[in-house]
């Protein structure tokens, strides 16, 4: 029965039935099969999926990284990173790496971080003598590498679903960002002795306090957000709300950049995205209710414990599955449908919820880099006016990497961990 | 026809933005109650819960006229015309029913609905906030209509 749902979601995602829909439809067709349930369970599915307070961060934190990016913001960010790594040799793809991983401070999801940063850098690399499909590449793993350092909407989602503290999961997803951030930049490094890319500037202190001076405001938001949330002040909705109405206030009033007409322009484009994801989260409820009605979860850890008790091997096949499923799913979706059912698994072993999200987000970050559904990697291609495939075929190596952070993060708990336990609230 | 449908969208668009700026000033406010006068509003995160279902569903509609649903083309782009028409018409057909389903279910659903209050607020009633269901998938049924009916039509040209 279950593989039957399977292959019906494939291949209705086949036929390009849009995600959101194809969940449901599958359900649908289970529902009307069993015939133990009415079909009224869609609708109140739909419903109590989309009906949540602490997803309401998603629409309010894309909106904050579209006031964000409009109000040029990205650019100073860039000019940042430049002046802090530009002195290395192929400083251009560090200060990428870099500006990413400050871009994801304010930015929840890894597609609006890529594509505020590609649209400045790889124009930018290109006329520094960057292959433009590197560049792209570079791009696209840093911010799947930068999505563990919050605000995060795959842990806001994955939080709700594990019914674990947001703030505790963003503060555990701190060290691993920056080991897989500072991974992506040692490969750069290697990449910029053997291509002979070019030295940016050389280092100069004013240089920095210019560039931070300049960038202050920009930086303003990242500091609302880590002070309201990991200070354990305000929930992540109510600093999404903030984060909203500061990037307001700098792009309008300080920065100056920002007009009536933009905002405007910014609500419809954040309105469809937030449809979007809330679509696939909304319709993954619906299939979530009936696999968990049909106690896939327990049969599920059943099925694993029979084989093997073994700690590790179970994390590395849970590892295995979440990058398959990563492959072709939606990072919302895929968390929605499998943290339900692997969790019991997950507690059985003794692994910590927190620690788990943590694997998760990575995990789903690499699987985002991987075709067939490359979500990331299509984002920066596009930008680079490039076939997927040439941009692949370069950047899989900084996958290689983030899959290798991502078995660091595994068997490392402490990395997650070790931080979490030096909050006390 | 299509004319009328492209401005019932864009009317719903208007609509999704309105609910969005509300969500984003209601949490503001919602913030300012709660920290800088010490009296958090009851009813706010509940409100603003259903603004994200109202939002979801009508923003749906949007993303559903304008294709910007979240899926897979690789395949079906590859594919020789004739069969990209064939699957085009079958994609469309499955939606349909999604549609179908959530208009007469949800209907039902906001009409049994209609007598529940909110938790927080007496005043207002869960009929209305479920209604934002069958609408949007009455409204996307439409949308998914003028799309078959497109594909027909051009295959009969063809």
């Amino acid at each position: 029965m279950e593989w039957l749902i399977l292959a019906l979601i494939v291949l209705l995602t086949l036929i390009n039935v849009p995600i959101g829909f194809a969940l449901s439809l599958a359900t649908i067709a289970a529902v009307l099969w069993k015939g133990t349930a009415p079909l009224s369970i869609v609708p109140l599915n739909l419903f109590s999926g989309a009906s949540s307070f602490p997803l309401l961060a998603i629409p309010l934190f894309i909106l904050a990284g579209g006031l964000m990016e409009t109000s040029g913001i990205s650019q100073r960010l860039v000019n940042l990173a430049n002046s802090l790594v530009g002195f290395v040799r192929g400083g251009l793809a560090m200060v990428t790496v870099v500006a990413t991983m400050i871009q994801s401070e304010i930015s929840g999801s890894s597609v609006a971080d890529a594509a505020a940063i590609g649209k400045v850098v790889i124009p930018a690399m290109e006329k520094r003598g960057y292959p433009r499909a590197l560049s792209a590449g570079i791009v696209s793993n840093a911010a799947s590498a930068a999505i563990l350092i919050p605000p995060s909407i795959p842990m806001i989602i994955y939080a709700w679903m594990a019914e674990v503290s947001v703030a505790k999961l963003f503060f555990a997803g701190f060290l691993p960002g920056f080991i897989a951030c500072a991974s992506m930049m040692a490969l750069c490094y290697w990449y910029a002795r053997r291509l002979n890319l070019p030295v940016e500037r050389r280092f100069s202190v004013r240089a920095v306090g210019r560039s931070t001076l300049e960038a202050f405001w920009a930086l303003f938001i990242p500091v609302v957000i880590w002070v309201g949330i990991l200070g354990g002040i305000a929930t992540a909705t109510e600093v999404a709300g903030l984060a909203v109405l500061a990037a307001l206030v700098i792009g309008v009033a300080i920065y100056r950049e920002l007009t009536g007409r933009q905002v405007l322009q910014i609500l419809r484009e954040s309105a469809g995205q937030t449809a979007a994801v809330m679509l696939i989260v909304a319709s993954s409820a619906v299939l979530g209710w009936f696999l968990t009605s049909e106690q896939v979860p327990q049969k599920f850890a059943r099925l694993i414990l029979e084989t093997t008790s073994n700690k590790y091997l179970i994390l590395l096949f849970l590892n295995l599955f979440l990058f398959v499923a990563g492959m072709f799913l939606h990072s919302a979706a895929a968390i929605i449908l499998i943290v339900p059912i692997v969790l019991p698994l997950v507690r059985a072993i003794g692994v910590d919820p927190i620690h788990f999200g943590i694997i998760v987000t990575i995990n789903l970050g690499v699987g985002q880099q991987t075709p067939p559904v490359a979500t990331v990697l299509f984002t920066t291609a596009a930008i680079a006016r490039l076939p997927f495939w040439d941009v692949f075929r370069v950047s899989w190596p900084f996958t290689v990497v983030l899959a290798l952070v991502t078995l660091l993060v595994t068997y490392v708990p402490w990395i997650s961990l070790g931080p979490v336990s030096w909050i006390h609230w | 026809m299509p004319q009328l449908l492209g401005r019932l969208v864009a009317l719903v668009e208007w609509w999704a933005v309105a609910l969005l700026a509300a969500m984003a000033a209601l949490v503001c406010l919602g913030v300012f109650f709660r920290y800088a006068l010490d009296s958090a509003l009851s009813w706010y995160d509940e409100f603003a819960s259903y603004l994200l279902v109202w939002l979801t569903f009508f923003g749906a509609v949007v993303a559903s006229y304008h294709r910007r649903h979240i899926g897979f083309e690789t395949v079906v782009e590859r594919l020789p015309a004739a069969a990209r028409r064939a699957t085009e018409l079958l994609a469309e057909v499955a939606v349909l029913v999604f549609h179908g389903v959530v208009l007469y279910y949800g209907w039902d659903l906001a009409a049994k609905m209609a007598d529940e209050t909110a938790v927080s607020l007496p005043w207002v009633r869960m009929g209305w906030v479920f209604a934002a269901i069958p609408l949007a998938g009455g409204l996307m049924l439409l949308v998914s209509l003028a799309r078959l009916a497109a594909l027909v039509s051009a295959r009969r040209e063809a």
